[in-house]
Parts: structure tokens; C-alpha cells; sequence
């Protein structure tokens, strides 16, 4: 009888727990400008003309820095990293958990570190996401806590989190008008002190329900990350093997299926006060009872089991399911102007952007493609909604029952950064309403693949809600990523492109 | 087939600490509602937020266009910002928008100055144009090269011709290839279909 097998297994690079995300913030020095200004990063004869031009007076805008006859891309890498004299600008340089690390179940605090050049007074509000709904603490600064140049914004008892990933949203406004924003993600640590936890594959959207398993040819193949983590001041050594059990049900209560071990080889050593993950694939062929049960499109639940070399073990669960799925033809435009790191940015938010649909249980194949500078011509500036559909007509395809996402580098001067063809969007590569294109954000990963999401969602039949927190509101940061049940999930299983396995 | 399903769970909640609204800077809470109607995706919602936006607003999206290049939907209020201020082609915003379009550190808010440069209608702004058409960063060039088709349109070609000694040479050679190109009897919207490229395997 066919049996479900361990296909794969990979430990993942440690993150550091207070930069847990690769889509956090990157910390700054940001200073004033001024004649004591150190390590400006340009040459030292430009350090010593922008130093004497400071002492004869302040210098007060990057257009002062250009007279100075500074070549134009150290005037926007000063520009960016100094603050001028009576600049309303204000800038975030760093927000950190005040002890070091966030412990779950206890109250805590970060640490904001800013800079303003100008007198004025504050408000500092942190948007937490995590695995439950999202909440937000605020604060007011006064001119004096401004002046200071840090603050630290307090989480009490009833705000405290469970382990697993927080990602913690800074933005600090000004009276003057100005305002900033700083993405941190801590691992929240067990206090109790070990945990180990599973979650999709490469998940780092929190608040994820479910692994997804996918049907590859005439087997499924389930994937999923395994967390410990350790709220310790001692490492923990781990034995390398682990059982798994799919249960019909939740587990201990259902059936068990399936189960088994396997090994990710090598030591396993969680350090002091921090994680470490590694994700298995499971491959379940034609027959095996997990196979059977996902093909009637029934609900398990996966328990992964290992043990510290002290003997105790610790294990973690979570639901699988199969789910509805689409694709996507994501076109890059004018593709010689993306590097790799752009490249690898894309995917990422490609990646975001199926988190947010398998959250509500449905996924989607991606076919890769380009448009050279050569073939895209003036279509990777969109500047109309009229390009957009020219570039739909001209290029939506191949015919492969895919949705078109066509990325280019920026659509400037409209007031908008995504288009959808039509809700929904046709079930045929023709016509000027076949595919969604997005301008490629700067490729800030969290916001592209929410804007994808949007607009996928759009062709997919959604329109515009406004429920907080939803990823159709017309108006929407990084953050806003929800699907609801009804009419949203059973709106996109309708349309014609969607299908279940 | 109906799918067997466990019980989704229930998200936890935490309550929020929120600052009255009575006593944030009403400054402040301008710009949260302005945000707000400049992080818009859909041409439609554009349209919506170019009518809401009052003159007396205008020195807060001015403001915000300034700020230091953002993160999250931070980045799209300000390209929005740029946008606004583009379409409405105030003299007193050729500066701002000239020195965004040469200093600021995001390609993606200096494209949205040049192509806010070239809606402003304003021939001055030929200059700041050539500089950026012969730049080695993509985006830049694709972006000024719209931006002197979008100003060619809005003055006339002669009247952006007439300023092309103010640029290098490079700059004038490709501001030229752009005017000829409108100058030229059209060819015809061109509506062949093509099909992209799958991207080679070394690249996933």
C-alpha cells in the first residue's frame, strides 16, 4: 500500500530575534547637517567644502549642497542620511525592544529612536500584527520628549503576546506636519522557556491558519516550517530526528492516519534567547490515506514531535488542507532595468501575496516572464489608464488560463499605482481588460504583494469594501491584507480561472 | 464536493491604547485623513481624491511629498503627493518638484517629479528634463523621456525645442529623438498581439 514519505528537509539560516523579518526596516544614524557633522560617506575634499559652507552658515536644503558643486548622487545619499537646519522633516533611525527581546505573556517595551532639527511636539503609534487581530498603541510626545531623541511606548499585561513572530509598525507624526515610519519583527520567546511550533512554508505574514498541500502530478506534497524557540539564558541541544502523525480531526481526538519519522540530519543547537527553524516536505502519492483524505478535500492536522538531548520532548501542530487555486503570468516590464536583488524582491512579495490568499484557502501557480526594454518600449512608465489597457491588448498571455500581472517600473503622474482590467477580470487573453498591472513600489516586498493581491483580487471579482484591515479598501498600506469568508472567498472560487485540485 | 472542515480558529484580541482624537494636533489628523485619500490603487479613487483635496490642504501635500523616503504605503502617498501637485501645474511648485526630481534618494519618487514636471505644462521645466533623460538609471530616463512627450503635448513641440540648449548634449540628442518621433506622421496605434518571454531558468 502506498505510503506518505519525508521528501525533504532543510534547516533555515538563523534570524536575529529582534530583525526577525527580511523585510524590516533597515536602522539609521540620521544627524544634522551642520559643520560637526562626522562620516558624511563622500570624499574627503567634498567632506571639507560641505564642512566650511556649514560654518559660514547653515546649509538648509540639498539644493544649497548642489551649489556647493557636489556631485549629484552624494548630494541625495546627504540628502537622505542628514537632516538640514530647520528641516520639518522627521526620521526614525531604529525601534527595539527595551530589554532586548520580547518574552511572551509579559508586558514590554520598545525603545523608538528619532530625529527632528526642528522644535515640535509628537504622536508615536505602533500597529502590532501578529498571530491574533491586529491593535495599536499610541503615545504623545512633548517637545522636550522630541528634543530627547528616543521614547519608549509601553505594552501592558493586557497587550502582551504569545510565541511566534510580531511585526510592529512605528509611525511617529509631528505638529509641523511631518510623519515617519520604521517596520520591526521581533520573535516573541516562550517564558515558560521552550516551544516548538509549526506554520506554512516560508510564512512570514502572521496569523496564517493552515498548511497547504499541493497536488503534484498523482501524489500531494505537504510543506511546512518548523520553530523552536528558546526563552533561555542556556542553549538547547536537540536530537536531529522527528516524528510526524496527520490526523483525521484535530489531533488526539480524530483519527491517526498516517505517521512516521525523519531527520534533518546534522546538530540541532537553539541558542540562548533565540530560534531555530527547518521545513519538511511531505510527499503523500496515489493511495496513501493522506492522499485519499486530501482528495476528498478533507481538513488534517499535521503533529511534528521532537526531543532535546536531555530526553523531554516538545511538539507543535497545525491544520493541512488542499486548497482552490489560479495563476499568475507575473511579467516583469522592461525587464533588463530589474536587477537580481530586484528579482529576488519581486518573488518575495509574489510570495506575501500568496500568503495573504492561502490565509483564506485558496493558492496559485506563478509562470515567469518578461517584456526586454527593447519589446516593453514606453510601456515600463505607465503614465494613463489608457497605456495600461494598450498594454493589456498588446501583451496579455500566453493562453495558459492564467491571469496577466504585469509589473513595470512605475506608473507616474496618475494618483494610482495598480489597475485591474475588469471585475472580474475575462476568462481570455484579449481585449483591453485581460490582466492587472502594478507599479513595482520600490519594491518594498510587504506593499507589492499586498498591491498584487488588490488587484488580482479586483480581477478575480472583488470590489472595493471598507472593512478595517481588508485588502480590498480602496485606500490601503502593507498591512491591510484580510479576505473574508463571505461574499469574498465564495466570490474568487466562482470565477472562471479558479479551480480545485 | 462540500469540504470537511475543522474549526477555523479564533483570532485573539488584544485591546488597543489610542490617543483622544480631541487631543492630537489637528495638524496631525489632517494628514492622516489626506493619507488616507492619497494611498488610493484605482484609477477611479484617483479621481475621487483629486476632488476631495482642497487648496487650503495643498501645504501638507507639499509636506508630504518632502518627507524622507517611507516605508510601507509611506512611498505611495508621496509619489501621490507629486502627482497631485504635477496635475495642478503651480509655478510656486517647479522648485519643489525640480529639486525632488535631482535630489531625492527613491528613483521611484525623482520618476514621479520628472513625469509631475512634464504635466505641470510648464516649459522651464525643460531643462531639469535633459539632465535626468540621459541618466544610466533607467527608470530616470524612461521617465523624463515621457515627461518631454507629456510637456511636448501640453506647449507645443517648438516650445520645448526652443529650450534644448539649455541641456548637455546627450540630453539635447535624446530630447531630439523624442520630438522627431512626434513630429513624424503617426503610424497607427499598433494593436498586434505579442506574447512575453519565460524567464530563463538561471534567473528563478
Amino acid at each position: 500500500m502506498a505510503k506518505t514519505s519525508v521528501s525533504r528537509v532543510e534547516s533555515v539560516p538563523v534570524r536575529p530575534i529582534t530583525r526577525y523579518s527580511p523585510f524590516d526596516s533597515v536602522p539609521r544614524d540620521i544627524r544634522l547637517l551642520d559643520a560637526k557633522a562626522e562620516t558624511l560617506g563622500i570624499k574627503p575634499d567634498l567632506v571639507g567644502r560641505v564642512k566650511a559652507a556649514a560654518r559660514l552658515g547653515p546649509l538648509r536644503t540639498a539644493a544649497d549642497l548642489a551649489a556647493l558643486g557636489l556631485p549629484l548622487a552624494d548630494v541625495r545619499r546627504l540628502a537622505n542620511a542628514f537632516l538640514f537646519t530647520d528641516d520639518l522633516r522627521v526620521a526614525i533611525g531604529d525601534v527595539q525592544p527595551s530589554q532586548g527581546r520580547i518574552m511572551s505573556d509579559r508586558p514590554f517595551r520598545l525603545k523608538v529612536s528619532f530625529a527632528s532639527a526642528t522644535r515640535c511636539t509628537g504622536l508615536l503609534s505602533v500597529l502590532v500584527e501578529w498571530a491574533g487581530e491586529p491593535f495599536t498603541v499610541e503615545r504623545t510626545l512633548s517637545a522636550k520628549e522630541m528634543a530627547k531623541g528616543n521614547a519608549y511606548v509601553s505594552f501592558s499585561g493586557k497587550q502582551t503576546l504569545p510565541v511566534g513572530p510580531a511585526t510592529f509598525h512605528v509611525s511617529l507624526s509631528t505638529d509641523r506636519g511631518a510623519r515617519a515610519e520604521f517596520r520591526v519583527t521581533c520573535a516573541v520567546l516562550p517564558s515558560n522557556p521552550f516551544s516548538l511550533s509549526v506554520s506554512p512554508r516560508d510564512n512570514f505574514v502572521t496569523g496564517s491558519f493552515s498548511a497547504r498541500a499541493v497536488r503534484q502530478g498523482s501524489s500531494f506534497v505537504t510543506a511546512i516550517t518548523v520553530t523552536l524557540s528558546n526563552g533561555n539564558s542556556t542553549p538547547v541541544g536537540m536530537r536531529n530526528d522527528f516524528s510526524w502523525e496527520f490526523w483525521d480531526g484535530p489531533v488526539g481526538s480524530g483519527t491517526r492516519v498516517e505517521n512516521g519519522t525523519g531527520s534533518f540530519g546534522g546538530s540541532i543547537t537553539v541558542p540562548a534567547f533565540g530560534t531555530w527553524s527547518g521545513w519538511i516536505a511531505f510527499t503523500s502519492p496515489s493511495g496513501a490515506g493522506i492522499f485519499n483524505k486530501l482528495n476528498d478535500k478533507e481538513d488534517l492536522a499535521v503533529r511534528i514531535t521532537m526531543t532535546r538531548t536531555n530526553g523531554s520532548s516538545v511538539s507543535g501542530e497545525i491544520t493541512v488542507r488542499t486548497m482552490f487555486r489560479f495563476g499568475l503570468n507575473i511579467t516583469r516590464v522592461g525587464a533588463e532595468g530589474f536587477s537580481s536583488s530586484d528579482y529576488t524582491k519581486l518573488y518575495q512579495a509574489v510570495d506575501v501575496t500568496r500568503t495573504i490568499y492561502e490565509r483564506r484557502d485558496v493558492t496559485f501557480d506563478v509562470d515567469r516572464r518578461n517584456l526586454s526594454n527593447a519589446q516593453a518600449g514606453g510601456f515600463t512608465v505607465i503614465t494613463s489608464e489608457s497605456e495600461a489597457r494598450d498594454l493589456f491588448e498588446q501583451w496579455s498571455g500566453p493562453d495558459n488560463n492564467f491571469i496577466d500581472v504585469f509589473v513595470v517600473h512605475s506608473i507616474s503622474g496618475t494618483g494610482f499605482d495598480g489597475l485591474a482590467g475588469d471585475i472580474p477580470g475575462p476568462t481570455s487573453h484579449a481585449g483591453r481588460s485581460s490582466g492587472v498591472v502594478v507599479d513595482k513600489s520600490g519594491l518594498n516586498v510587504p506593499y507589492l504583494g499586498m498591491l498584487i493581491g488588490h488587484e488580482v483580487g479586483h480581477y478575480l471579482g472583488l470590489s472595493h469594501v471598507s472593512d478595517a484591515g481588508n485588502l480590498m479598501l480602496s485606500s490601503s498600506s502593507a498591512t491591510d491584507t484580510n479576505l473574508n469568508y463571505d461574499p469574498q472567498y465564495r466570490t474568487i472560487i466562482r470565477h472562471g480561472w479558479v479551480r480545485i485540485d | 464536493m462540500a469540504r470537511k472542515k475543522h474549526s477555523e480558529p479564533v483570532r485573539p484580541k488584544r485591546p488597543s491604547t489610542l490617543v483622544g482624537r480631541k487631543t492630537v494636533p489637528a495638524v496631525i489628523k489632517e494628514r492622516e485623513e489626506l493619507e488616507r485619500l492619497l494611498r488610493v490603487h484605482d484609477p477611479e479613487m484617483a479621481e475621487v481624491t483629486r476632488s476631495r483635496i482642497k487648496p487650503a490642504q495643498l501645504p501638507l501635500v507639499r509636506r508630504i511629498a518632502l518627507d524622507h523616503a517611507s516605508e510601507g504605503g509611506g512611498m505611495v502617498a508621496r509619489k501621490h503627493a507629486i502627482a497631485l501637485l504635477g496635475s495642478l501645474g503651480a509655478i510656486e511648485d517647479l522648485n519643489l518638484l525640480s529639486d525632488l526630481a535631482r535630489f531625492d534618494a527613491e528613483p521611484a519618487i525623482r520618476a514621479e517629479a520628472l513625469t509631475g514636471l512634464g504635466r505641470s505644462g510648464v516649459a522651464m521645466a525643460v531643462p531639469t528634463l535633459l539632465e535626468a533623460i540621459g541618466s544610466s538609471d533607467m527608470l530616470e530616463a524612461a521617465a523624463a523621456s515621457k515627461a518631454l512627450y507629456i510637456l511636448a503635448r501640453k506647449v507645443g513641440i517648438a516650445a520645448v525645442r526652443a529650450h534644448l540648449d539649455k541641456g548637455s548634449s546627450k540630453g539635447k540628442r535624446l530630447a531630439t529623438a523624442v520630438l522627431d518621433k512626434m513630429a513624424s506622421p503617426a503610424a497607427g496605434r499598433s494593436v498586434k498581439r505579442s506574447e512575453s518571454r519565460r524567464d530563463p531558468v538561471t534567473l528563478r
